[in-house]
């Protein structure tokens, strides 16, 4: 277990409950909280039933935590709904069991299951917000999730939903009572979700992809209560999600499925050490915070499996790089290795090394391309740029701004990645508008090659257009779903004219084959294809008119780990045969890392630290930029941010981020930091910047 | 399913009338118009099947005659009640500030104004014809299209859609004709059903009241309302065109209802199920 060193709060304490102590292929059932045996699920479709969850065994015991992580189309989340007896009219269960502490739940009508889950079972879904009641208050919803005993006193339970919120890490939780939920944040929010579904007590939580819509910052301190409400309440609690890093250190088994099949489980930490099944190594391999920078990632082909594919042998033959016959004919067995157990005829042999990102030593690294210090003007800057946006008005609210942009000053080198970093909120999805000439700034200019963008002649106006491109983090939502793919792609060389139709066809088709899209996906609609193709398809038209500079606001965050290492392939050899400048912004610190040449960190509407990606990501100078590293899931958690963005309405004074810099002193509270020289090229806005990695230490510089 | 049923049964319907309407001529066993003296408020018989009224015209050659005038009149005011609406809903939501409020207020106060009351008063100055009956159901009739269609181009404005179409330079006219229009197009076909059987109930009415179109043109409102009177001896005057009118209002109902389930299925929001 090298590298886990703080199994204190998660691995350990659950060793002693059954999941460990037994060999994983015979769950002690009789003492499990919830036992899943075999469990299989059908979900009527068109062409008949389709078997969605193919036999699944699992079993989680008091106090302990397992993940359950698959991709979309995994059947983890049908498996979550069958433990809460949640299922869709469309789906149900074939065969298997389910036991929840003893009781046989697939017995049970529907008031059996009622109670049960009134008593037994507490349930946390993605969207917090769509789980609550907007026209209720806060407090009304907790006390009416409290046990009818504690409900009859009104003052009592309002004692209650208070520490039950204070239990949740909520803070001032007795005036938060009187909150209504759009008046939270989506952390509170998931917070006050949690509190709901612990209020009864229950033996079991099962929480499906709890912090998906979540800032990273914000990801890991939920996880962390949810790991403490664990150890307090001796709760057995399911984790679902997609990414193995969040239930590192905090789960201490993790089952993979895919395809609707247990592949692999064991211990989390033996898991992501030594993964035996090709499908786990492959998920592993796609995190990019393993990688070195722009490696290649992906070593899964192809698209998830869809639930209508049969499968003959093993289900990940088909993407699978190392399949060989019998994969494809005979489906693997189980083999039980120590306290794992996993499915694989050519399992890996070599150890991987966990998923901890390694933390890529600085060493002053030359620039890619050549854009150092003698470089060539930057294709697009922004110059003390400033945006801010009116919301409310009419005739109850005060007019109120909301500042995307305080000030901001970027340089953008030709034919390099450059990435925006930032929680959600930051204004980095601003910048990159203002970037693309689709939104007007207050004050201060956008430059392209030289020229402000806003003073171009109609012609050069006409010009500039088809040098800048976007590509949307939703595709879905930017294309025509009546045209064809191939169509979607033309458009772009249709409006410039002067092509002839045979022409613009072949460019289209090229750039489709480009992005990876045969022939037989030239045809289709929108509807008809998958959200990583989507992304193909939005990736091949913005590159049509072969811009200088493409902005790429959160690309991946709509996709499953492999496909976003397929498209981060993508970009890396598109950029490489096109040569444009990329923008990229994201809230993902690991795919900035592994991407991106420069960085710019932001927050609250300010850049905060700019300057080499690598040796910023390794070595932050500004307290925020080393939160943000702390923060992310697979760390070891020390140094995390704390709290969330205080209000953009009203921006604390001085430096935005003292209210939750560990650092911070009288003088942040008067005078606003300006970006200044810190060393190494990078520049950080901060009065106190660290001079060591934060991780070890953070001794200070005083200015 | 059940509900593909209903909207087969509402589009059988629906033809059914429209065939009815067009080949009138051909269908119609007797002139609407000929009157027999000897003959008149005959009960329903083998020579007339649905009797014959006060001045011994056949009841059945009137009613499939007077599919004509609501069909009719219900058409054109959808079309030009659509168009109307459709183009300010597009203009509206396009452009946004102060046209948008304006032109909302304008249909504001449009719906606000009861839709009979609206007819009533222009026919009685107007006087009745086909031409002041399309006008006055359009007019009444275009606020709806404004509103489907405009919150429709915000939403696909405030989204990404339109983003995304003007960084490749797209001209406002092509974003409008090209994309915002033939993407509310399935919309728009849903309210089209609506105002349609709108439309052929207010004809009915108006001219029930004697304010549409004028005798001795057949017409089932019209028709309700002659028979009105011999409604105790000769109650088929009035049922049949009656029942003909709910059984076309019900036809383009069940026909609307599975068309709204469809488009619902396949726009943005509904695709995700």
């Amino acid at each position: 277990m090298t590298g886990f060193s703080v199994s204190g709060r998660g691995a350990g304490s659950a060793a002693s409950g059954t999941g460990n102590a037994v060999a994983p292929a015979q769950p002690q059932a009789g003492a499990a909280t919830l036992a899943v045996e075999n469990l299989r699920i059908g979900v009527a479709a068109r062409g008949g039933l389709l078997e969605a969850v193919k036999g699944v065994s699992l079993s989680v015991g008091p106090g302990e935590m397992v993940g359950l992580v698959g991709e979309s189309g995994s059947g983890k989340t049908l498996t979550a709904m069958a433990v809460c007896g949640l299922l869709p009219p469309r789906a149900h269960v074939i065969s298997g069991s389910i036991r929840i502490r003893g009781t046989d739940a697939l017995g049970l009508n529907r008031r059996g299951w009622e109670q049960l889950r009134a008593g037994q079972v507490g349930v946390v879904f993605q969207d917090a917000m769509s789980a609550l009641n907007p026209r209720l208050t806060i407090g009304s919803q907790v006390m009416e999730a409290l046990p009818a005993e504690l409900r009859h006193n009104r003052a009592e339970a309002k004692e209650h939903a208070a520490s039950l919120l204070a239990d949740a890490g909520i803070p001032h939780p007795r005036e938060r009572l009187g909150s209504y939920p759009h008046e939270l944040s989506g952390g509170l929010l998931q917070r006050v979700v949690i509190a709901m579904a612990v209020a009864r007590r229950p033996a079991l939580l099962v929480a499906d992809e709890p912090t998906t819509a979540l800032d990273v910052s914000v990801q890991g301190q939920i996880l962390d209560m949810l790991d403490r409400l664990r150890s307090e309440l001796n709760l057995a609690v399911l984790l679902i999600t997609h990414d193995l890093r969040l239930v590192q250190h905090r789960a201490a088994r993790t089952v993979v499925v895919y395809a609707g099949e247990v592949v692999e489980e064991g211990p989390t930490a033996e898991l992501a050490e030594r993964p035996h099944h090709r499908y786990t190594v492959a998920l592993l391999e796609a995190i990019p915070g393993r990688a070195p920078r722009r490696a290649p990632l992906a070593s899964i082909q192809g698209d998830p499996p869809r639930l209508d594919q049969r499968f003959e042998g093993c289900p990940f033959a088909p993407r699978c790089s190392a399949a060989s016959d019998p994969c494809s004919t005979a489906p693997p067995l189980w083999q039980v290795v120590a306290t794992a157990r996993y499915r694989c005829w050519h399992p890996q042999t070599e150890p991987l090394g966990g998923i901890v990102p390694r933390p890529q030593v600085a060493s002053p690294r030359p620039p890619t391309g050549d854009h150092s210090s003698a470089s060539p003007p930057p294709v697009a800057e922004l110059v003390d740029l400033r945006k801010t946006y009116r919301i409310g008005g009419g005739l109850t609210h005060l007019r109120a701004g909301v500042t995307a942009a305080a000030g901001v000053d970027l340089d953008v080198p030709a034919d390099a990645f450059t990435g925006l970093l930032g929680e959600s909120g930051c204004g980095k999805t601003t910048i990159g508008r203002l970037l693309a000439g689709v939104e007007h700034p207050d004050s201060g200019a956008v430059r392209f090659e030289g020229a402000e963008i806003w003073s171009l002649s109609r012609t050069a106006r006409a010009a500039w257009r088809r040098q800048v491109q976007l590509v949307f983090q939703d595709p879905y939502s930017a294309l025509d779903r009546r045209m064809t793919v191939e169509a979607i792609v033309a458009e772009p060389l249709v409006i410039q004219g002067g092509l002839r139709r045979r022409e613009i066809r072949d460019r289209a088709r090229q750039l489709l084959s480009d992005v990876g899209l045969t022939h037989q996906h030239w045809g289709r609609r929108p509807t008809e294809l998958s959200g990583g193709q989507l992304q193909r398809v939005s990736l091949a038209r913005a590159l049509t008119l072969a811009p200088k500079l493409l902005v790429a606001d959160e690309p991946l965050s709509s996709l499953d780990v492999s496909l976003q290492a397929k498209i981060l392939d993508l970009l890396v050899e598109l950029q490489r045969r096109y040569h444009f400048a990329t923008v990229l912004i994201s809230h993902d610190i690991e795919v900035v890392r592994y991407l991106c040449d420069r960085v710019s960190v932001m927050y609250m509407g300010r850049i905060v630290e700019t300057g080499d990606a690598s040796l910023i990501l390794a070595a932050p100078r500004h307290p925020y930029t080393a939160g943000l590293l702390a923060s992310l899931p697979g760390s070891d958690g020390n140094g995390r941010l704390r709290g969330e963005p205080p209000s953009a309405m009203s921006p604390p004074s001085g430096c935005a981020f003292r209210t939750r810099c560990p650092y911070a002193q009288e003088r942040c509270a008067v005078e606003i930091p300006q970006l200044w020289d810190v060393g190494d090229g990078g520049r950080a806005a901060c009065h106190f910047p660290l001079v060591t990695a934060p991780l070890a230490g953070g001794a200070r510089e005083t200015t | 399913m059940a509900g593909e049923w209903a909207g087969l049964v509402g589009a059988g319907i629906v033809v059914v009338a429209c065939v009815l309407a067009i080949f009138a001529a051909q269908i119609a066993r007797q002139s609407p118009d000929s009157q027999h003296l000897l003959q008149v408020l005959q009960g329903p018989s083998a020579q007339h099947p649905l009797g014959t009224d006060e001045v011994g015209r056949d009841v059945l050659s009137r009613v499939i005659y007077g599919s004509r005038i609501p069909l009719g009149v219900g058409s054109a005011a959808v079309v030009l009640g659509g168009a109307i609406g459709v183009a300010l809903g597009m203009i509206s939501g396009y452009v946004g500030r102060w046209v948008d409020a304006v032109l909302g207020r304008v249909a504001d106060i449009q719906l606000s104004i009861p839709a009979i009351i609206l007819a009533v008063a222009f026919l009685a100055l107007r006087g009745g014809g086909l031409l002041s009956l399309v006008v006055v159901l359009a007019a009444t009739g275009w606020p709806t299209y404004y509103r489907v269609v405009r919150s429709h181009v915000i939403s696909a404005r405030t989204g990404n859609f339109v983003t995304a179409l003007s960084v490749i330079a797209a001209s406002h006219w092509r974003i409008m004709f090209r994309h915002l229009i033939p993407d509310a197009l399935p919309l728009v076909v849903v309210t089209a059903t609506l105002d349609f059987s709108r439309a052929v109930l207010l004809e009915a009415g108006l001219s029930y009241l004697g304010l549409g179109v004028q005798p001795p043109t057949p017409d089932w409102g019209l028709m309700v309302a002659s028979g009105q009177t011999q409604l105790a001896g000769a109650w088929w005057i009035s049922v049949f065109p009656g029942i003909a009118l709910v059984l076309l209002l019900l036809g383009i109902n069940l026909f609307g209802d599975w068309l709204a389930d469809r488009v619902g299925r396949r726009t943005r929001s509904g695709v995700l199920q």
